[in-house]
């Protein structure tokens, strides 16, 4: 458990060291600090912009961050050669894995406890108050960008660099519309009835594409889950059942994805 | 040593995460349609038919998860560029794809649902294309009042579409009336709402009720000219041959309502030819009383109550007539 926790620490550090991360990380916090500059494109809707535009940055920066993190991990070790040092310790694969994703899951909360810190005090000034749903939604994004970085890191024990990064962004955007994935696939519980019809009578390739589709949506992490703009933007109540659930989902999914990647990792030769 | 793991090792975890993840997914998913939380259409109707520049900023926008909301005020930008440059039938797509980024954009189901049953329907050949843009742009509000339902504007608006466009008077006191109890108003939007349950209620007609409703708005804005103005005026002109009718004395009532129609000032009275149809309607004559609605609706059209009762009211003396024929058509001999 120590040598997962140093490997762990080691990352955390080495990744708020890089050059990249701060410029990022810097950004987004101007981009959500000026949230509220911006919400003069929907007059009387200021406090819903900023929630929108401020969860919008930490999703898009969080994602960047995550992403270049988890991609370059495995790869710049190789590069750097370091990984031979780690490895002739005795240190075995999977808690080296495992302490690259604590560190990276380190980074990720940190980062976004900062943005969503930011995001709270801001959305609290416009909306004169605390609103409970702001900090779920924020927890949410967390696991989001767990998954998404979990899938950075799994592809990043085989594939370059440039593979990792785009392998985890079309992930991302196709996890991101999983909902969608699903009504394509099944019209007739989305569409009204007598176009469903009309797609059923379509032919066989729409039976296939729809299989496919589904498929796609059950493979897919469904990004979507931790997706809740819709309840505070209505000022409905985010139910914590649901962000349980959807949290759970997250971990189970990320827990899948470090098992590939340790297993993939194994046999992987330097 | 031991020994690294195995390919064939992942089954097992892959297996229990398929398990657990079908029942799980399943769970959030029936909790996020119940909580609203899925999004409002089908994308792939829209992706059909949105222009192309209006799909780079819907897929760039929802792609990057967050800026659903920024997509959909930066379309509405959009949508306001082709309504200026006469692109109506673009608009309506634009505006579909608004509501499925932020269905909580309360001003997009508004201005959609509007578009739909006035600009659209005026475009339209044919009557019943005319009537399907109207049934399109009240189906548009009603889903818009699914996603807000405490929104005033998108229940009266319905209400108005149904009084204004479909002619379809119980409806639009429906919605009128479900506008009511919402306080998010603006000043004069609930004497507004009130004041068109009342017109609605002259049109229908329910005389008693219409009566009622003014002397209610007494409650909402005391004595103004238009609540004033209209209890005086139901109770000269509406109230004897009401009564008369319910009374069961049609013949007296109709000759009521024809010295009523002669007056020069009631010339042009939607209430008066209303009111008259419904006495010949309960009296049992229903072709004199469609008669009515059609030669009114023909003469004014903008009275969108009489084209409807007078398309009604056809169809149910036409089924009548079918009825008839076939009751009354000799049976054939084998």
């Amino acid at each position: 458990m120590r040598v997962i926790w140093v490997i762990a620490r080691n990352t955390f550090q080495e990744a708020i060291r890089r050059k990249f991360f701060w410029v990022v990380f810097l950004f987004a916090l101007v981009a959500i600090a000026s949230a509220n500059l911006f919400s003069g494109i929907a007059p009387g809707e200021e406090k819903k912009f900023v929630f929108d535009f401020g969860l919008g940055s930490i999703t898009l920066f969080g994602m960047l961050i995550t992403i270049f993190l988890g991609a370059t991990m495995i790869p710049s070790e190789v590069d750097r050669r370091t990984i031979f040092t780690i490895l002739s310790k005795p240190v075995r694969r999977w808690q080296f894995l495992l302490g690259k994703f604590l560190g990276l899951a380190l980074t990720t909360l940190v980062t976004v406890a900062c943005m969503g810190i930011l995001l709270v005090v801001i959305h609290s000034y416009v909306a004169k108050g605390l609103d409970v749903n702001v900090i779920k939604a924020v927890a949410l994004a967390f696991f989001q960008l767990l998954i998404i970085g979990a899938i950075a890191l799994a592809a990043s024990t085989r594939g370059s660099l440039a593979f990792n990064i785009v392998f985890a962004v079309l992930i991302y955007f196709v996890g991101a519309q999983s909902s969608s994935l699903l009504a394509l696939a099944e019209p007739e519980k989305h569409l009204a009835v007598e176009r469903a019809q009309h797609e059923e009578a379509i032919s066989w390739k729409a039976y296939v594409f729809r299989g496919v589709l589904k498929t796609v949506y059950w493979l897919v992490p469904h990004l979507d889950n931790f997706d809740v703009r819709q309840a505070i933007v209505t000022e409905s109540v985010v139910p914590w059942q649901t962000v349980i659930n959807s949290i759970l989902y997250g971990l189970l999914y990320c827990s899948v994805l470090i098992l590939v990647a340790v297993v993939l990792f194994q046999d992987q030769e330097f | 040593m031991r020994k690294p793991l195995s390919r064939v090792s992942l089954i097992v975890p892959l297996i229990v995460f398929i398990v657990a993840q079908g029942p799980l997914q399943s769970l959030i998913h029936s909790q996020r349609k119940v909580y609203k939380l899925l999004p409002p259409v089908d994308v792939l109707v829209l992706y059909q038919l949105m222009p192309a520049e209006a799909i780079t900023i819907t897929v760039i926008g929802t792609m990057l998860g967050g800026f659903r909301g920024v997509a959909a005020k930066m379309l509405w930008l959009k949508s306001d560029e082709y309504w200026h440059s006469g692109r109506w039938y673009s608009m309506l797509p634009i505006m579909r794809t608004i509501t499925w980024l932020d269905p909580s954009f309360v001003q997009a189901w508004d201005i959609a649902g509007w578009h739909v049953a006035y600009n659209l329907r005026a475009e339209a050949k044919t009557e019943e294309e005319q009537d399907e843009y109207v049934r399109k742009g009240c189906e548009i509000l009603e889903e818009g009042i699914r996603w807000n339902p405490r929104s005033w504007e998108l229940l009266f608006q319905l209400g108005w579409t149904h009084y204004d466009k479909s002619g379809n008077l119980e409806e639009a006191i429906r919605w009128f009336k479900r506008a009511l109890p919402y306080e998010d108003w603006k000043p004069g939007d609930l004497p507004r709402t009130h004041h068109m349950i009342a017109h609605a209620y002259e049109r229908l007609p329910d005389i008693p009720l219409a009566l009622k409703t003014w002397k209610d708005d007494f409650k909402y804005e005391h004595y103004c000219g238009a609540n004033k103005g209209a209890v005086e005026t139901i109770t000269e002109r509406y109230v004897v041959p009401w009564k008369l009718m319910e009374q069961g004395r049609f013949e007296e009532a109709i000759a009521w309502m024809d010295r009523l129609s002669e007056r020069e000032e009631l010339r042009h009275s939607s209430i008066v030819r209303h009111v008259l149809a419904e006495i010949y309607r309960r009296m049992g004559d229903l072709e004199t009383a469609q008669a009515i609605m059609e030669q009114w609706s023909n003469k004014n059209k903008l009275d969108a109550g009489a084209r409807y009762k007078a398309k009604l009211w056809k169809r149910i003396i036409e089924r009548k007539e079918q009825m008839k024929g076939s009751l009354t058509e000799p049976q054939k001999q084998p």
